[in-house]
């Protein structure tokens, strides 16, 4: 395996569950990978130890060809992570928030200032980048948490449900950041129950389920292998295949 | 207008919600009903015992003047006075004293003048202190604990007493110090006896009419300047009040920059970050030390300017912005250990709710011993130095009266920087734990957790809590109604009645295994063995080599050994056993060795040891037999759970306590077997029963082992 992201054998256990089990992936630079899975399949914990903040209870992870076990401060230093979930320090302003996660990502000051207004005129961010981020919108804060893990400009981007709690606009905003982080050469690591998202964005697709990885491949190659005519449909297949053991037929005539 | 059924339906939805919420529950009942007797229980015999001991205690007095044989053995027979002429006092001053050719002492000051007709001039501020030969003599030999206090007599005294004239008296004293304030006491009351009687017999040899006579005139003076009294009442409360006001400064914070962050979902934010959980824990430490350093000093600051002005007219109380700022920079240490403290405990919270349900005991559990420092003769000594935070309260006590000795400050903040340092590395290694982080269970959690202990079928450390906590309050209010009663009742009531009955009734209740529970198991031939060696050899390491270390005062000893004796009663020896060896071994056992330390096993071993010999000295309720009864618990701990057999600490805890009740009940024994004559078990002694101690211990330890093998 070879590209910016390469996790290989991820095992994840909490006591005696099984939350990830042996989870092999690849992101190349210049590419978006789409992760997909229902809720509980492990995608969350699978993005949580690429990004450092779980540790694998085996398996190995190496981001931009540094291992995150052996260096996780430069690992860490070459990733940029956001969830859907994450929120903003309420208090600050997204300028302010800019700032302090570029001094800890040591961005050089004499950089700083420019990337941080910068990220503000891309992102469209300029007329709420002073006002608290307790007092911004969804997609405001969104915009702003997208500005952060852009920031140092990473060499991966690891981005889990970025738009999950978003509205047509503002999803439709991060998507198009994140396809211009593409073309900027950036490796995408992508999570999302949208699978509009995933047709429209992805070069290459995992699906996971139980905590294992069912599928991989192109968008075509997944639905030329479940004979489906969407990934909707190809998706659910797999997930039940996975749980019954047995090859499940395509539905007939089920449109894409 | 309120629609009132709208208002109560809600009413009844939230107070339905916030009560089916135990942490709720236990905070706003549970913690209160046992914190009073908690409280009360340690606070009071604390001060009963030092009350006891101080009263105990002889006055040491130096007496500087023409000391008369006669006057000596009055005044040491009608008090507890030990006289000793000439103490402290140089020959040159006292050559001078004698030949009355010093000048005589500077009047008292006008708050309280001499009332020359009186009797006895009450205590009062010193005038010109500091010029006096004599009164500098007083305050050095006082102020270095020689003597407790100073009685000068006129160089004319007993030539005034022979003639029939007002024999004149001072007594020194200084009532900061409560040895001094006691001998002042004594020396006061002893005089006026003395008096008494003089005046009796002039006025009876003369024929006069009672009251015409004066015979001594006693001019009692406090050595303490203004400062250190108004210090000395400051001190005694203030230290408590400044290391709580500032610790709640601190609460807030380290659960908002904890929980508060897991609560809002930015913690993650700062974990995929290129920082070390160090580098997270130090920052979010020191940015909950400056809030506390800022409440600290705000509450100086306060205190210093309201002070000020309420002691502005009077002149007395001068403390200075010097001792403020020793007070501050002394408070470092102990704020820096009760943040890193909160910090690792709030960590464990996964909202500000949990946050401050877990922190609120935690604070109440911390500060509650610095209740102690503001009882009287409670004092930074070399043991006091090194218990936290109790340490600090007590230097601050020191500094407000002007006593802090060099040795003690630099070990009182040698020890709580090291505390500090623990604390703060405790924190960091909690922080690394990713689960707690992300608010995922773990055995810590199992601690706090105070979750409905149903259908699990053994006990767990939140039940083991809650179980010793409902035992420990009804044993507490159960004891004080038993006061009156027959002792041997008393007893069996506890014992049965509120040790063993409510442990078998909630194993009944909540389904848990006996056999499990309990470790009803038949202990092997080599534990048995090891067990009675324990038993007969544990007494010389518990109440032998501890209590030298933490000597009981005679009152406590006495008061115990009353209680022992079941007050006088014949006992057969049998009875005895039965009563004070056997009930306890098999109640307590149960309780402690079965249920409570069943609970905290899923913990393993170590804390589940160490908390319930913890709970098991507590139990004890006294201060004096918390040493001995932990290290008794440990062993018998120890015992258990290596032999996987209650009995095998039932055999240990019914032969030591048969064996120590033994020595009570037949004296005779006692003192053929030689132990009537120590005051301490002799260091040879006490080394080779903890030789046999040993020797039990690997035999139990080996049983273990045999058994593993099988």
């Amino acid at each position: 395996m070879d590209g910016t992201l390469i996790a290989e054998g991820l095992v994840k256990r909490f006591g005696d569950f099984t939350a990830v089990d042996r989870i092999s992936l690849s992101v190349a630079a210049g590419e978006v990978v789409g992760i997909l899975g229902p809720n509980g399949a492990g995608k969350t914990t699978t993005l949580r130890m690429l990004a450092g903040i779980l540790t694998p209870t085996e398996g190995s992870v190496r981001i931009d060809g540094v291992d995150l076990r052996e260096s996780p401060l430069l690992a860490k230093a070459r990733m940029g992570f956001l969830s859907g979930d994450t929120q903003l320090y309420r208090r600050l302003t997204p300028r302010e928030l800019l700032r302090f996660f570029g001094k800890l990502y040591e961005v050089p000051a004499i950089r700083l200032s420019a990337r941080v207004d910068r990220l503000i005129e891309e992102l469209d961010m300029a007329s709420f980048a002073d006002r608290p981020c307790g007092a911004l919108s969804s997609g405001q804060k969104q915009r702003a948490n997208i500005a952060r893990a852009f920031l140092h400009e990473p060499k991966l981007l690891i981005l889990d449900e970025p738009t999950a709690t978003l509205d047509v606009w503002s999803g439709q905003f991060i998507v198009e950041a994140i396809r211009r982080e593409r073309a900027a050469g950036r490796a995408i690591l992508f999570s999302t129950h949208i699978m509009s998202e995933v047709e429209y964005l992805c070069d290459r697709i995992y699906l996971v389920h139980g905590g294992r990885l069912v599928e991989q491949g192109k968008l075509s190659e997944i639905l030329e292998r479940s004979g489906c005519a969407n990934l909707t449909d190809a998706f659910l297949n797999r997930a039940r295949e996975s749980e019954s053991g047995q090859p499940a037929h395509p539905p007939a005539g089920g449109a894409r | 207008m309120i629609r009132w059924r709208l208002a109560f339906t809600l009413f009844q939805k939230e107070i339905t919600e916030t009560l089916r919420d135990r942490k709720t529950i236990l905070m706003a009942v549970g913690l209160p009903i046992l914190l009073y007797p908690l409280i009360a229980m340690s606070l009071t015999k604390l001060q009963e015992s030092r009350a006891e001991a101080q009263e105990a205690v002889r006055s040491k007095v130096a007496v500087w003047g023409p000391l008369s044989e006669t006057l000596k053995s009055d005044l040491e027979k009608t008090s507890k006075l030990d006289l000793i002429s000439g103490l402290g006092l140089d020959a040159s001053l006292q050559a001078k004293l004698l030949a009355g050719s010093l000048p005589p002492l500077p009047t008292l000051d006008e708050e309280t003048p001499i009332h020359t007709n009186a009797p006895t001039v009450k205590p009062s501020q010193v005038a010109s202190a500091g010029s006096h030969p004599i009164l500098l003599a007083a305050e050095a030999l006082v102020g270095e604990r020689k003597a407790d206090a100073v009685l000068l007599l006129d160089a004319n005294f007993q030539s005034q007493v022979s003639s029939g004239g007002v024999a004149r008296a001072h007594v020194l004293f200084d009532s900061v110090r409560d040895a001094s304030g006691k001998a002042h006491e004594r020396l006061s009351q002893a005089l006026e006896s003395l008096r008494k009687q003089e005046v009796a017999r002039r006025e009876k040899a003369h024929g006069l009419p009672a009251g015409f006579s004066k015979a001594y005139q006693v001019e009692e003076r406090n050595l303490a300047p203004q400062q250190r009294r108004t210090g000395k009442f400051l001190g005694s409360m203030l230290p408590f009040i400044l290391i709580v006001l500032s610790a709640s400064g601190g609460l807030y914070a380290t659960i908002d920059l904890t929980a508060g962050e897991k609560e809002r979902n930015t913690l993650q934010t700062l974990l995929c970050a290129p920082l070390t959980g160090l580098e997270i824990i130090v920052g979010k430490f020191f940015a909950a030390w400056m809030i506390v350093l800022i409440t600290t000093l705000a509450n100086l600051l306060s205190m210093a300017a309201t002070f000020a002005r309420i002691f502005a007219g009077s002149g007395g109380f001068q403390t200075s912005i010097g001792t403020y700022a020793l007070v501050f920079l002394v408070l470092l240490p102990a704020t820096f250990m009760l943040t890193a403290i909160f910090l690792s405990i709030a960590v464990f919270a996964r909202d500000f709710k949990d946050g401050q349900n877990l922190l609120t005991p935690m604070f109440m559990l911390l500060t509650m011993p610095l209740g102690a420092t503001m009882l009287p003769d409670v004092e930074l000594n070399v043991w006091t130095s090194a218990v936290p935070l109790v340490n600090i309260a007590l230097l601050i006590k020191g500094v407000f009266i002007a006593e802090a000795k060099p040795e003690l400050i630099f070990f009182t903040l040698l020890t709580s920087v090291l505390y500090a340092g623990l604390a703060l590395a405790f924190a960091a290694r909690v922080f690394q734990q990713e689960q707690v982080l992300l608010g995922g269970k773990d055995s810590w959690k199992s601690l706090f957790r105070f979750s409905a202990p149903v259908a699990t079928p053994r006990p767990t450390p939140a039940f083991a809590l809650t179980a010793f906590a409902g035992v420990f309050v009804t044993v507490f209010y159960a004891s004080q109604m038993l006061q009156g009663a027959n002792t041997i009742v008393a007893l069996l009531v506890t014992q049965y009645g509120f040790f063993l009955l409510p442990n078998l009734l909630m194993a009944w209740r909540w389904g848990f295994s006996a056999q499990e529970t309990y470790q009803l198991r038949r202990p092997s031939f080599t534990a048995i063995c090891g067990a009675i060696l324990i038993g007969f050899s544990a007494w010389g390491v518990t109440a032998g080599l501890v209590t030298r270390v933490f000597p009981p005062p005679e009152s406590f000893a006495k008061g115990l050994e009353k209680v022992l004796l079941f007050e006088g009663m014949n006992v057969p020896l049998v009875g005895v056993w039965l009563l004070l060896g056997v009930t306890p071994a098999l109640c307590e056992e149960l309780f402690f060795r079965g249920l409570i330390m069943s609970g905290f096993r899923p913990m393993g071993r170590w804390p589940a040891w160490l908390l319930s010999s913890l709970l098991f000295a507590v139990a004890h309720s006294s201060i004096y037999r918390l040493l001995p009864t932990f290290t008794l618990g440990m062993i018998i701990a120890f015992c258990s759970w290596r032999s996987r057999s209650i009995f095998t600490g039932m055999i240990i805890h019914a032969i030591n306590n048969s064996l120590l009740v033994t020595v009570l009940h037949k004296p005779e024994w006692a003192k053929k077997w030689g132990f009537s004559e120590m005051t301490y078990v002799p260091w040879s002694w006490g080394f080779g029963l903890a030789s046999v101690m040993g020797l039990g211990l690997f035999l139990v330890a080996r049983s273990s082992s045999a058994e593993d093998k099988r």
